[in-house]
C-alpha cells in the first residue's frame, strides 16, 4: 500500500514540475514514441493551423522558420499521408490548406494506433499531462540531451555509403502484390481527400525530394510512376519543385540547405493558393 | 495471452475473483480450466499438444509410480521419455531436420509445411517437466506422484467408498494434479521449469489471507519494470542495430549488442519475475530463475545464476547421469560440452545456437583447466575485472544466439571495417539510458551483500525505488513486444 501511495506521490511532484517549469515536449525515443508525440502535438493545438503538411518522416526535414507560424505539420516516420488524412477525416476544424504528400511513402501500411493518440474522444492524458508521450520522462530527457549534443550531419563518406546501399537495397522490380498495395494506398488517399475538400478545405499534392540516385532506382521510380498515374486521372494539383541538386542526409531525407530551399519554393506556393 | 497485454489484466481480474470468493471450493480446477483459456488464446490449435502431454506423462508417471515391476517401469519411463522428446523434436527441429534432409533429397510440400509452422507456445519448458515428471517417479526420488497419490488416499477415504472407486479417485486426483503442474498458467508459455517435488506439495486449499502481497507486488512490479520499460524500449533500440550492422559504425554495433544483453537479461528475467509474483497471488511459490547473472566471477557461476531452472534441470538430468565431474579430466570436458550443445539446441534447432553451447562449453572447459571456476579473490580490482571478463564473453557470445551464423563472420568485419563511421550518439545514449538501471540492480545486490543489516532507512529507500519502477512502467513503457522466450 505504501509503494502505490508513494507512487502517487511521485506522480503529483511530476505533474507539478511539468506545470510550474512549463517543460516544451519531448522527443520519441523511437519511431513509434516520435509518431505518438506527433499525433499529440496535433492533437493539442490550442487552434486549427490554416496550413497542413501531411506525409511522412520527408516533411519533418523541411524548413520551418522558412514557413511561416500558420503552417504546422504532422510527418509519421515509415508511414505514409493515409495517417495524417484518418486524423482529418476525424477532425471536427479544419485547414483552410492541406499539403498532402503522394509519392513512394503509398506503399507503406498504416499503423491505426497513431490515429487513436491523435482522434480519440478521451485520453488519459488529457486529464494529466504528465501521462502524455511528448512528457515521459524518457522524453524529456532525450529533448533535454538533443538540446546540448544537436544531432550531427553524417559525414560525407558515410552519407554516401548510406546511399549506395539504398540504391542496392532498391534496385529490385516492383512485385504485382506490391503494385496492388500501392494502388490500394492510392484509392483510400484519394476518397479521403475527396472527403476533406467536401468539408472546405483546399488540397494540393506534394512530394518532397530525394536524392537523384534513389529518384532514379528501379523500385522507387517504379512506385512512383504508379502513384502519379493514378492521381494523374483526378483534379487534384502536384506541386512540383523545379529541378534542382537536392542532397540529403541519408538518401531519402533533405538536407538542411535543401530543405530550406524546397520549403522557400513550397512557402511561395502556399501564399499563392491561400 | 500474453502478460503485458490488456487482456491479460481483464483475465487475472476475473481469475483471481472467482478463485477466492464463489469458485474457492474448486480452485484446482479453475486453474486448470483458465490456465488452458490462457493457452489457447493465440494458438487454439496447439492445445491438443498441451492435452497429450498431460495425458502421457499423467498416465506413464502413474503406472510407473503404482507397478513394482522394474522392467516394466523401466521400459514404461523409456517410452515416455521418447514421446516427450519426439514431440519437441517434430516441432522445434523439423525445419532444421527438413533444411539438412533437403539437402540430399527433394521434400514433399506438406513436410515442407509442417516444418514452416510456428512453434508451440511453452512446449520446450512443458517438454522438460514432462521428462523430470518421468524420471522422478522412476527413481522414486521424487514424493511427486506418491505425494498427490497419498494426499489423493486421504481425500477420499470414507470407509463407504469400495477398493476399485478407491483407486479410480486417486488416479483422478494424480491426473488432475498433473493438468494442474503442467498448464499452471503463470509459468506455462516460458518458465521457470518447476520440478515435481517443487509443485504437487503446493496443490491444495489457498485463502485469500495467506497471500504473500509484499513478495508478490515485489516481483510484479520489479517484473514488469524490467520486461516494459527496460527490454522493450532496448528493443528498438537494439535490434535494427543488429539487423543493420553493414550500414552501421562499429561503436553503433557494439552499443547495440551491449544493449542486447541488457535486453534478454531484462526480458527473460522480467518474464520470471512476473511469473514468480503472479503465482504468488494464487498461494503458489515458483522458483528463482535469475539471481542477478552479471555479476558472476566466474562462467560456472554465471550458469548458476542465469536460468536457473534450466541450468539445474540440465545439471540433474543430463551432466550428473553423464557422470558429471566424477569420471576424470577428460570425460568432464567432454561432459560439459555435451551438455552445453544440448543446452544450446534446446534454445533452437539452428546451427548457430549448437555453436553458442559449444562457446560456452569450450569457456568452462578453459576455466575449470585454468582452475578460475571458483571465486577465491578479495580485491575489488580483480573481483570486477572478473566480473566484465564473464560479462563480455557472454554478451560476444550472444551474436552467435541472435544472427544466422553466415552473418556472423559479416558483423565481426563490419565492427572492425566500419569503426570509424559517424556514430549515432541518440543511440548510444538510449542504450546507455536503459542498460544503466541493469547494472545499478545488480551492483546493488553486490552492495547489500557487503552490508546486510536492516534498517528503516534502507526499507523506506527500496519502497521509493520500487515506487519509481511503478511511476516508469505507467509513463515510460516501450511499445508491448512479445517476450522473448515466449515461442519457445
Amino acid at each position: 500500500m505504501k509503494i502505490v501511495i508513494y507512487t502517487a506521490l511521485i506522480f503529483v511532484v511530476y505533474q507539478l514540475l511539468l506545470w510550474i517549469s512549463g517543460a516544451a515536449p519531448g522527443q520519441g525515443r523511437d519511431n513509434f514514441e516520435q509518431n505518438c508525440i506527433t499525433a499529440e502535438n496535433y492533437r493539442y493545438l490550442k487552434k486549427a493551423p490554416e496550413v497542413l503538411i501531411i506525409g511522412s518522416s520527408k516533411t519533418n526535414f523541411l524548413d520551418y522558420h522558412v514557413l511561416k507560424d500558420n503552417v504546422f505539420h504532422t510527418g509519421f516516420g515509415g508511414q505514409s499521408c493515409l495517417i495524417g488524412l484518418e486524423i482529418l477525416s476525424k477532425s471536427k476544424v479544419l485547414p483552410r490548406l492541406i499539403c498532402v504528400e503522394v509519392g513512394d511513402t503509398l506503399q507503406w501500411p498504416v499503423e491505426p494506433r497513431y490515429v487513436e493518440v491523435a482522434s480519440s474522444p478521451f485520453e488519459i492524458g488529457d486529464v494529466l499531462s504528465c501521462l502524455q508521450h511528448r512528457y515521459q520522462p524518457c522524453a524529456l530527457l532525450l529533448g533535454l540531451y538533443l538540446q546540448m549534443f544537436p544531432r550531427q550531419l553524417p559525414p560525407e563518406d558515410f552519407r554516401r555509403y548510406l546511399i549506395e546501399i539504398q540504391q542496392l537495397e532498391l534496385s529490385g522490380e516492383l512485385d504485382q502484390r506490391r503494385r496492388q498495395k500501392v494502388l490500394d494506398g492510392c484509392v483510400q488517399a484519394r476518397a479521403l481527400m475527396e472527403e476533406l475538400r467536401k468539408r472546405g478545405a483546399k488540397i494540393v499534392m506534394i512530394d518532397p525530394p530525394v536524392e537523384d540516385s534513389i529518384a532514379k532506382s528501379r523500385y522507387v521510380s517504379a512506385v512512383v510512376r504508379v502513384v502519379r498515374e493514378y492521381f494523374a486521372k483526378t483534379d487534384f494539383q502536384l506541386l512540383t519543385p523545379p529541378p534542382y541538386d537536392w542532397q540529403t542526409r541519408d538518401g531519402t531525407h533533405l538536407k538542411p540547405e535543401s530543405g530550406t530551399h524546397y520549403s522557400i519554393w513550397l512557402q511561395q506556393n502556399i501564399q499563392m493558393l491561400l | 495471452m500474453l502478460f503485458n497485454s490488456a487482456d491479460f489484466l481483464i483475465f487475472l481480474i476475473v481469475v483471481f475473483a472467482l478463485y477466492y470468493s464463489l469458485l474457492k471450493d474448486h480452485q484446482v480446477l479453475l486453474l486448470i480450466v483458465s490456465s488452458f483459456v490462457f493457452y489457447a488464446w493465440g494458438q487454439p490449435a496447439w492445445l491438443i499438444l498441451l492435452f497429450s502431454s498431460i495425458g502421457i506423462n499423467s498416465f506413464a508417471s502413474w503406472q510407473i509410480l503404482k507397478n513394482d515391476d522394474p522392467k516394466f517401469r523401466l521400459s514404461c519411463s523409456i517410452v515416455s521419455i521418447a514421446l516427450n522428446v519426439i514431440l519437441l523434436a517434430c516441432f522445434k527441429y523439423a525445419a532444421l531436420g527438413v533444411t539438412i534432409a533437403s539437402n540430399f533429397a527433394p521434400m514433399p510440400a506438406a513436410v515442407l509445411s509442417f516444418a514452416l509452422l510456428s512453434l508451440p507456445v511453452g512446449i520446450s519448458f512443458y517438454t522438460f517437466e514432462g521428462i523430470s515428471l518421468i524420471v522422478d517417479s522412476f527413481k522414486k526420488k521424487t514424493n511427486a506422484g506418491e505425494t498427490s497419490i497419498n494426499a489423493s488416499l486421504e481425500m477420499v477415504k470414507p470407509p463407504t467408498i469400495s477398493a476399485d472407486n478407491h483407486v479410480r479417485s486417486t488416479a483422478d486426483n494424480h491426473v488432475r494434479n498433473t493438468a494442474l503442474f503442467f498448464s499452471f498458467f503463470p509459468h506455462l508459455a516460458a518458465g521457470p521449469i518447476v520440478r515435481p517435488q517443487q509443485f504437487y506439495p503446493q496443490i491444495g486449499v489457498k485463502r485469500f489471507g495467506d497471500i504473500d502481497w509484499k513478495g508478490s507486488i515485489e516481483n510484479l512490479i520489479t517484473g514488469y519494470f524490467f520486461k516494459t520499460v527496460i527490454a522493450d524500449n532496448l528493443a528498438s533500440q537494439t535490434s535494427p542495430f543488429l539487423s543493420h550492422f553493414a550500414s552501421l559504425s562499429g561503436k553503433d554495433v557494439i552499443a547495440g549488442w551491449l544493449g542486447f544483453s541488457a535486453r534478454i537479461f531484462s526480458d527473460f528475467a522480467g518474464y520470471s519475475l512476473i511469473a514468480i509474483g503472479l503465482a504468488a497471488m494464487f498461494g503458489y511459490k515458483l522458483p528463482t530463475n535469475f539471481n542477478f547473472p552479471y555479476r558472476s566471477q566466474s562462467l560456472s557461476e554465471f550458469w548458476t545464476r542465469w536460468h536457473i531452472s534450466l541450468s539445474t534441470w540440465i545439471r540433474d538430468y543430463l551432466y550428473i547421469p553423464l557422470g558429471g565431474n566424477r569420471k576424470g579430466t577428460l570425460r568432464t570436458y567432454l561432459n560439459l560440452m555435451l551438455v552445453m550443445l544440448l543446452g544450446g539446441l534446446w534454445h533452437g534447432g539452428k546451427v548457430g545456437l549448437a555453436v553458442w553451447g559449444l562457446y560456452h562449453g569450450a569457456g568452462l572447459c578453459i576455466e575449470r583447466a585454468l582452475g578460475l571456476s571458483h571465486n577465491s579473490s578479495k580485491s575489488s580490482a580483480v573481483i570486477a575485472f572478473r566480473v566484465l571478463t564473464v560479462f563480455l564473453f557472454f554478451a560476444a557470445g550472444l551474436i552467435l544466439f541472435e544472427l544466422p551464423l553466415h552473418m556472423v563472420r559479416e558483423c565481426l568485419v563490419s565492427i572492425v571495417t566500419h569503426w570509424k563511421f559517424a556514430s549515432d550518439a541518440q543511440h548510444t545514449f538510449l542504450v546507455c539510458l536503459f542498460v544503466l538501471p541493469v547494472f545499478i540492480w545488480h551492483a546493488v545486490d553486490l552492495w547489500a551483500q557487503k552490508h546486510p543489516e536492516v534498517s528503516a532507512r534502507k526499507r523506506l529507500l527500496k519502497e521509493l525505488v520500487l515506487a519509481t519502477m511503478l511511476f516508469m512502467v505507467i509513463t515510460d513503457s516501450g511499445d508491448s513486444r512479445e517476450f522473448f522466450y515466449f515461442q519457445f
